[in-house]
């Protein structure tokens, strides 16, 4: 196809497709750049598959869960960008979601998909960033960031973003946020233990409201 | 420093890492500019698109910092480049260390930091942290372009129920993390067998930051402080982690972290 005839959407899945073959192979240089400083190979005896093969088949299902789970809410660039970039759950997603509410976009708009991507190219550009600085300082940083009375700040990161944007997201949506809250609560309450696998149990509840909301606006409990 | 550290801090490494996350930026200023380009294109109010611009950067601002912290309690282990690219290309906080761990454990090194750690094994732990995560980017090649075809159909039939079903697949996800605070109020024990104490942080900086949010909407409705729209999300999770720490004092036996 001429790239003039091309759409937006299909220009930005050519983009997103050569990115992230790109950085398949970029990511491999991790390792063998680090076989090379050190002169050495990797250590693959047994214990090292014994590891790896559990981590790759947890790995291959939650691939596949968060492509499933939150492509659609990131958009054809976002989603391109999103996972290039990692940190989806605790960053990325939450930040197209809150951008997309302040904007007031609907998904599968072209606009939807533009401020997505706009907002996550943002947020990679600006944790990148964070990041390069923060290194870069690590000496007079270590102790501010590892200050044992700032420790509770650090940990509540994740509950601190999802508390305002819960609340911004269940404003006008309250119907819709009802179910998914009583449910993560009720269940978290009962068996705490799952506080150890909350990377999981996000796709399960999500997967459960998805369900549920579904059958309940088919029978018009979200009104017409 | 061990002989090892010293290698895996070492200017060669920092080039290499430097180089990859060069690329990483390059890349997301590629899909910023297509995106922006194809907005102008479009007539959308380009003041909005800024407005997109300053949230998200605000947005993002503070849990940089948590990854930030995240790179620091690998750097002991591992040096600072390989956390430093991990947590920037595909990785996440979830993933990473625990990986690290579990590897360095099965090689017989203990627990992270180990002082018997040798570049084969350092470079065993990168090859297993990079190989896991790159799953996804084959799924991402393998199946994203025809999923969100069908996807954009689904959506284009319905968008009121698609709205509806993404709004519950997102408060879904909220509600993990919701509910992962509240499990937090109970003391447990953990796979390994230690024991996690209760801690009410977590609920205190999820309940704090929901209300300050509550708080800077009603603000910016009644008011019509539309500047603060862009900042109200930082401002409320400022508030929320800043309640955290000032909860510890009031609520002491309820604040200890283990994990």
């Amino acid at each position: 196809m001429n790239k003039d005839e091309m759409t937006y959407e299909e220009k930005m899945h050519r983009t997103g497709r050569f990115w992230t073959a790109v950085m398949i192979v970029v990511m491999l240089f991790i390792p063998i750049g680090i076989c090379l400083v050190f002169h050495t190979m990797p250590n693959l005896s047994k214990p090292f598959w014994l590891v790896f093969i559990p981590v790759l088949l947890q790995d291959i299902p939650s691939g596949l869960g968060e492509l499933f789970a939150y492509a659609p809410l990131l958009g054809t660039g976002g989603t391109y960008l999103g996972f290039i970039t990692g940190n989806l759950s605790n960053l990325k997603v939450p930040c197209a979601m809150n951008s997309r509410k302040m904007m007031g976009t609907e998904v599968g708009t072209k606009e939807n998909e533009i401020v997505s991507t706009i907002s996550i190219a943002t947020s990679a550009i600006t944790t990148t960033l964070v990041l390069a600085v923060g290194v870069m300082l690590i000496v007079p940083l270590t102790p501010v960031l590892e200050n044992p009375v700032l420790l509770p700040a650090f940990k509540t990161v994740i509950p601190a973003m999802f508390g305002a944007l819960g609340y911004k997201y269940s404003e006008g949506n309250a119907r819709v946020a009802i179910l998914p809250l009583v449910l993560g609560i009720t269940i978290f309450l009962l068996v705490p233990t799952l506080t150890s696998y909350v990377a999981i149990m996000v796709f399960v509840i999500a997967a459960i409201s998805i369900v549920a909301s579904f059958f309940m606006y088919k029978k018009g409990v979200f009104g017409k | 420093m061990t002989d090892f550290l010293r290698q895996a801090n070492s200017t060669k490494m920092y080039i290499l890492v430097s180089c990859i996350v060069l690329l990483v930026l390059f890349q997301a200023f590629i899909f910023l500019i297509r995106a922006w380009n194809e907005g102008k294109r479009s007539g959308m109010d380009m003041k909005k698109l800024r407005k997109v611009i300053i949230s998200s950067a605000t947005f993002t601002f503070l849990p940089s910092f948590a990854i930030l912290i995240g790179v620091l309690a690998l750097a002991p282990s591992l040096g600072v480049p390989l956390p430093w690219v991990r947590l920037s290309v595909v990785g996440s906080l979830q993933y990473e260390g625990p990986t690290a761990n579990n590897m360095a454990k099965a090689l017989g090194l203990g627990d992270l930091p180990s002082d018997l750690m040798n570049p084969a094994d350092f470079a065993s732990i990168a090859l297993a942290m990079t190989l896991g995560v790159m799953t996804t980017s084959f799924f991402i090649l393998a199946f994203y372009k025809s999923y969100q075809k069908k996807m954009t159909a689904v959506a284009v039939k319905d968008s009121k129920l698609t709205d509806t079903i993404f709004c519950a697949g997102f408060m879904g996800m909220v509600a993990a993390y919701v509910g992962d605070a509240f499990g937090r109020l109970r003391t447990i024990t953990l796979d390994n067998g230690e024991l996690r104490p209760a801690n009410v942080l977590y609920l205190v900086a999820l309940v704090i930051s929901a209300a300050a949010m509550a708080f800077f909407s009603f603000i910016i409705k009644k008011k019509k402080a539309a500047w603060l729209e862009n900042y109200a999300f930082a401002f409320s999770m400022l508030l929320g982690m800043a309640a955290a720490v000032g909860g510890q004092f009031i609520f002491p036996s309820l604040s200890i972290f283990t994990d």
